[in-house]
């Protein structure tokens, strides 16, 4: 069976989980840390696969850039894990949690499924669509 | 009587009359399954959202913020929203198709048609009605607790109103009332969480105010590394931001859409509305702390009780009476998705996967109904020593059971029915044996493993791995067929 994406996604989702496990094993948390935003990000990647195996190039961009931007917010919380800096009442590690990841979350992630979706995903359905409406 | 009595017995009202209306429409098991697949965007979005959001997400990450800080909602809450753009991104165009193409109302008809062979049907359909029956039975409890606080009757009185009230009207309506009950009970939830949050902190101050009561207290309550250990509290992060994309009152709404257009903002809806509902649990719980460092609220012996402590003494009883319906919603929200997910599987997947024609599904998936609930209240009332052990088999239990199977099983071609059967069994089995062993105090877990979530991801492992190891081309061949791909050459498994 040649190697196709969805194989290369699966292979490096099991490295990266494997690493988990180790860190869930050995309380090596940095391990886990950085798991969800790699994960995300190749979750994301899979989810824009359409059944042939394709990508769209432009939804492949938003969504690395999107990881990207999560990695980042997620460095910047454990690089200040232990500082003194306060950010609207929270210690900065907190602050970049509750005050940037959290709408991150919330709005851009969504969104981001909303145009891959709009630009790409739905003409992955089309077929069904239209073979619905004629039966 | 009291005006939160009113209150709620208005909001019972309410459900009986989308019940009845429900019941009307109700002509086909494809009615009563999966709403007869009329479902716009909007109302699934906020009924998805509000089936996830359960009693746990209110009122246990409440008592945990007061508990641990923070990093509580860290663990649990503030990445969550996350979990509905990943779990359109992976289910959404996917199920869609599936739920167009072939008669799917079900995780286990998922299973049925990716994978040949009965033995994956079978353990998937007994894993749903297992894991239905578990949830169901921790939904009951904390019926009973917020009925009970209601009415001033025992916890075990306040069970049987609460069952009886989300049995009346999911036997009745199937999932077409569900699906409306889970609307408008979402609704109330996010007013209520918003509502909420600014009380609580209106009581300290204001948001500033009251972080700077608590900081000034103890800085470190306030830091990711407050009192849980981190491993625990990422690994948390995992199962619950992708555990979501395995549950099945969330996977089954896919398969209740309208037309393919409803897909587009239904994440958007649902992380909004679940973003909000957190906002209870961050206000109250840390007002509730601030309140204690002050004096003007006792240290809780049983931090459960941080929510109905709050309501109680700090805000007047109207507005408890709104918050308490706004609980009892988030409660009923997911019983009723159950209710509806054990029916079909004992109704109608378990009896395909033996070969058994079931004729008129819709009184069997009645009768089934009443079963669920009826087991589940038999577990709460008389058989308490078993109820630990259905705990265990709820949300990390189904996370680990299907992620692999059905997540990856959708995209990848090498995933195969032997595998799934195997991470299903683990998935229940893994939780389980932990559960009883630990609670017999056999083994001892280090604080920093997060049993559900370390189950999750070596059940994701092991999925990976039988696929790869024993290769099955009939799995590959369901694959090609289920996305009407042309067979690649040298697709054959080797």
């Amino acid at each position: 069976m040649s190697i196709d994406r969805t194989d290369a996604l699966v292979a490096a989702i099991f490295v990266i989980v494997t690493a988990v496990t180790v860190g869930v094993l050995f309380d090596l948390w940095h391990l886990v840390y950085y798991s969800i935003p790699s994960l995300v990000t190749i979750f994301m990647l899979m989810g824009s696969l359409n059944r042939r195996d394709e990508w769209k190039t432009g939804a492949t961009a938003r969504i690395v850039s999107f990881g990207a931007a999560l990695t980042v917010l997620f460095v910047v919380s454990n690089a200040t894990l232990h500082g003194d800096g306060v950010i609207g009442g929270l210690p900065t590690s907190t602050a970049v949690f509750v005050y940037m990841i959290w709408p991150l979350a919330s709005v851009v992630g969504p969104l981001l499924f909303a145009w891959v979706y709009h630009a790409w995903l739905r003409h992955d359905v089309d077929d069904v669509e239209a073979r619905s409406v004629t039966s | 009587m009291t005006p939160v009595v009113v209150i709620m017995l208005v909001y019972f009202l309410l459900m009986f009359v989308i019940g009845y209306w429900a019941k009307s429409r109700i002509k086909s098991s494809k009615d009563f399954l999966v709403a007869g697949q009329t479902l716009g965007f909007f109302v699934m979005a906020i009924g998805t959202f509000s089936s996830i959001q359960s009693g746990f997400g209110m009122i246990g990450h409440t008592a945990n913020t007061y508990s641990w800080g923070v990093q509580a909602l860290v663990a649990a809450a503030l990445l969550v929203p996350l979990a509905f753009a990943l779990s359109w991104f992976l289910l959404g165009a996917r199920l869609y198709r599936l739920a167009r193409k072939y008669e799917v109302y079900s995780v286990p008809d998922v299973i049925r048609i990716r994978y040949p062979g009965r033995s994956a049907h079978i353990a998937m359909s007994v894993a749903m009605f297992v894991g239905s029956v578990a949830y169901m039975t921790a939904q009951v409890t904390a019926t009973g607790v917020i009925v009970s606080l209601i009415l001033d009757t025992s916890v075990s009185t306040g069970a049987i109103i609460g069952s009886a009230v989300v049995a009346v009207y999911t036997v009745a309506g199937g999932m077409l009332a569900g699906a409306w009950t889970d609307f408008i009970q979402g609704l109330l939830m996010v007013v209520l969480s918003i509502g909420a949050f600014f009380v609580a902190t209106s009581t300290i101050g204001g948001w500033g105010s009251m972080l700077t009561t608590i900081s000034n207290y103890d800085l470190d309550f306030l830091r990711l590394d407050a009192s849980q250990p981190l491993t625990y509290v990422y690994t948390f992060v995992l199962v619950a931001v992708f555990g979501i994309a395995a549950q099945p009152q969330l996977i089954t709404k896919f398969l209740m859409l309208r037309s393919s257009s409803e897909l587009k903002w239904g994440a958007l809806v649902a992380a909004l509305a679940y973003g909000i509902t957190t906002m209870f649990a961050l206000g109250v719980g840390l007002a509730m702390r601030a309140l204690t460092i002050q004096g003007r609220a006792p240290e809780l012996e049983n931090v459960d009780n941080t929510a109905t402590w709050f309501l109680d003494n700090m805000v007047s009883p109207v507005f408890a009476g709104f918050v308490l319906a706004g609980l009892l919603a988030a409660i009923m929200s997911s019983s009723n998705s159950f209710i509806a997910v054990g029916a079909s599987s004992l109704m109608r997947d378990l009896t395909g996967a033996l070969g058994i024609t079931v004729r008129n599904e819709v009184r069997w998936a009645r009768i089934a109904s009443v079963l669920v609930v009826a087991c589940a209240l038999v577990f709460t009332l008389y058989l308490s020593q078993v109820v630990f052990l259905l705990g265990a088999l709820g949300f990390a239990a189904f996370a680990a059971a299907i992620f692999g199977p059905l997540a990856l099983g959708l995209y990848w071609r090498r995933a195969t029915g032997l595998a799934t059967t195997v991470a299903i069994t683990f998935g229940i089995a893994g939780n389980l044996v932990t559960t009883v062993l630990t609670s017999q105090e056999i083994i001892t877990i280090p604080s920093y493993i997060q049993v559900g979530g370390f189950i999750t991801v070596v059940g994701i492992l092991i999925f990976i791995a039988v696929s790869v190891a024993f290769p099955s081309r009939e799995s590959a061949k369901r694959f090609t067929e289920m996305h009407d791909m042309r067979s690649p050459v040298g697709a054959a498994a080797e």
